[in-house]
């Protein structure tokens, strides 16, 4: 098995080379309910390496409470620690695309 | 109000009830909070449930018709809605648990890590230490053949059961309805091997162990490791399984030796069972500490914070109950509904099943049937008459031997635990 750790290392490095999603990756992010926009190569990266990003569409938290989450990985779930420029990449975007008003609207979609 | 910027029902209904409710349907909160509906208002919600609504005068104010919130490949099981693929979480939907025993192809999925590739009973073994006169470790045969074997109907169902339902939202998967089961297990009593490891009088709880990998994959690093106090696993209830509905037991529900501790959280029946220690404390392993399967020790506003200390640990589940039968949405030519489910409740059994077809304003009692024996869910059923042709809802509501019954409203934790409202299925009478 990778490792989570080899998995986000890897990942790091393919977004730090400036190798942008495919478009077929991208278009199955969006199905998936990961909209296009700034932070989104980021999350796919730091997330998918220890579990699936159907978990994190699930969810629908304020930007204290993803950080919150994002502290607890790191501290008791064997997370790699972000660099700064990335947490806050990952954060913006989930606060901003999986807030508690996001899934609120999702709900009802249903 | 531009075109693009109509807001929609339940965007105005967040904003405010009381006012949506007069600018849609206007219908004016009367001071007992039962909704009032007017003429064009009554005729719009009318149009939008796809039927006129009898009981219209006993709906709540700022109440929305079930009937417009509502609307997976897994080997081995059947119409389970995936939620996770890694780790995997999938649920059965209402419908889809009809059956008294629950078949293996119908049993949610709860899995915190990774599941062992090797799910072999041969070469299995468990081991039995800690505060214990004689560690033992046995091979499932000799677990066949040291103790009892015995087969009984044991409802699990995990404690986020019910989550999705929670605002502001909780925390992990979202579980809907369909993390409940009952499938008769066959193993033999965990009390009766801890009896002949014999408990030492120091141990008050137990830790299990399982080989599955943690999501990191970080080697010895447990996934999951819950325990309970003693006296609850002396309960002679509780199994340590090898077959699931007379036959191997479903991998991903835990093959091929697990354990089955009825009545309190999925959790604490660990699948993949390796191990079994005793301890003097409270056991501490991943998912017993912090806020996991823990609700606050007194009441909370929804969205309130609470101090990790007024935490405490869930132990059994509460009284609840389930409408498998008709699937939400059904449609009567004749106004009668037959309506099945099943209910249970925790450590104790469930008394009686009400239903209601008029937003709870009165109820009937449903034909109850015994356990199959102790922690095995309770089928009720009955047949409704619809009094003119509209839309209706079902509402089911258990009560348990000791007079508790299942509550209209969600009594909000912050990790989304617990959730035993009553379900609600959308019924027309076309």
């Amino acid at each position: 098995m990778i490792s989570c750790v080899r998995a986000v290392g890897l990942a790091c490095v393919l977004v730090a080379a400036g190798l942008a999603l495919s478009k077929a990756r991208a278009d199955e992010l969006t199905a998936l309910g990961l909209p296009p926009d700034q932070g989104r190569e980021e999350v796919e990266a730091y997330c998918s390496g220890c579990h699936s990003l159907k978990l994190v569409v699930q969810q629908g938290l304020s930007q204290e409470a993803w950080d919150e989450l994002l502290d607890w990985m790191i501290e008791e779930q064997e997370m790699e620690p972000m660099e700064a420029v990335d947490r806050n990449l990952v954060l913006d975007y989930l606060s901003k695309h999986l807030s508690i008003e996001a899934v609120r609207a999702r709900r009802k979609q249903r | 109000m531009a075109a693009d910027k109509i807001p929609g029902l339940f965007e105005l209904y967040d904003k405010d009830a009381d006012q949506a409710d007069r600018l849609l349907f206007g219908r004016v909160a009367r001071p007992d909070r039962r909704g009032f509906l007017r003429g064009a208002g009554l005729t719009t919600m009318s149009a939008m449930v796809g039927a006129a609504i009898p009981f219209a005068r006993h709906m709540p104010s700022g109440f929305i018709p079930v009937a417009l919130a509502e609307s997976s490949v897994i080997e081995g099981k059947d119409g389970l809605t995936l939620l996770n693929d890694r780790p995997l979480n999938a649920e059965t939907p209402p419908h889809l648990l009809a059956d008294a025993i629950t078949p293996t192809n119908r049993h949610f999925i709860r899995n915190n890590g990774i599941p062992p590739e090797n799910t072999s009973p041969d070469g299995w073994s468990l081991t039995i230490d800690g505060l214990v006169d004689k560690p033992m470790t046995l091979s499932i045969d000799d677990l066949k053949s040291k103790f009892d074997v015995v087969t009984a109907a044991l409802t699990i169902e995990c404690g986020g059961n019910g989550r999705s339902f929670f605002d502001p939202p909780a925390k992990g998967n979202q579980w809907t309805l369909g993390a409940v089961a009952c499938s008769e297990w066959t193993g033999v009593r965990l009390a009766d091997v801890l009896k002949a490891a014999g408990v030492k009088d120091n141990a008050v709880y137990t830790a299990h162990v399982s080989a599955d990998a943690h999501l990191s994959g970080k080697e010895g690093k447990l996934a999951i490791s819950r325990g309970v106090p003693i006296a609850k696993a002396m309960d002679p209830n509780n199994l340590i399984a090898f077959a699931q509905n007379g036959a191997a037991m479903h991998p991903m529900n835990g093959a091929p030796l697990r354990l089955v501790v009825p009545g309190w959280p999925g959790s604490c029946s660990q699948k993949w069972l390796t191990r079994v220690w005793l301890r003097d404390q409270v056991h501490d392993g991943p998912k017993m500490t912090g806020k996991a399967y823990r609700v606050p020790n007194h009441p909370v506003e929804p969205g309130e914070k609470v101090a990790k200390t007024d935490f405490e640990i869930i132990h059994a589940m509460p009284v609840k109950s389930l409408i498998t039968a008709p699937e939400s949405g059904y449609a009567s030519a004749d106004g009668k509904v037959a309506v099945a489910g099943h209910a249970w409740a925790g450590d104790d059994a469930v008394a009686r099943v009400d239903l209601s077809v008029d937003f709870g304003a009165s109820w009937i009692a449903a034909t109850l049937d015994q356990p199959a024996n102790p922690y095995a869910w309770q089928n009720f059923s009955a047949t409704l008459s619809l009094p003119k042709k509209g839309y209706y809802e079902v509402w089911a509501r258990a009560t348990s031997d000791k007079g508790v019954a299942q509550p209209h409203a969600i009594a909000w934790n912050p990790k989304g635990y617990l959730n035993n409202s009553m379900h609600r299925i959308a019924v027309r009478y076309a």
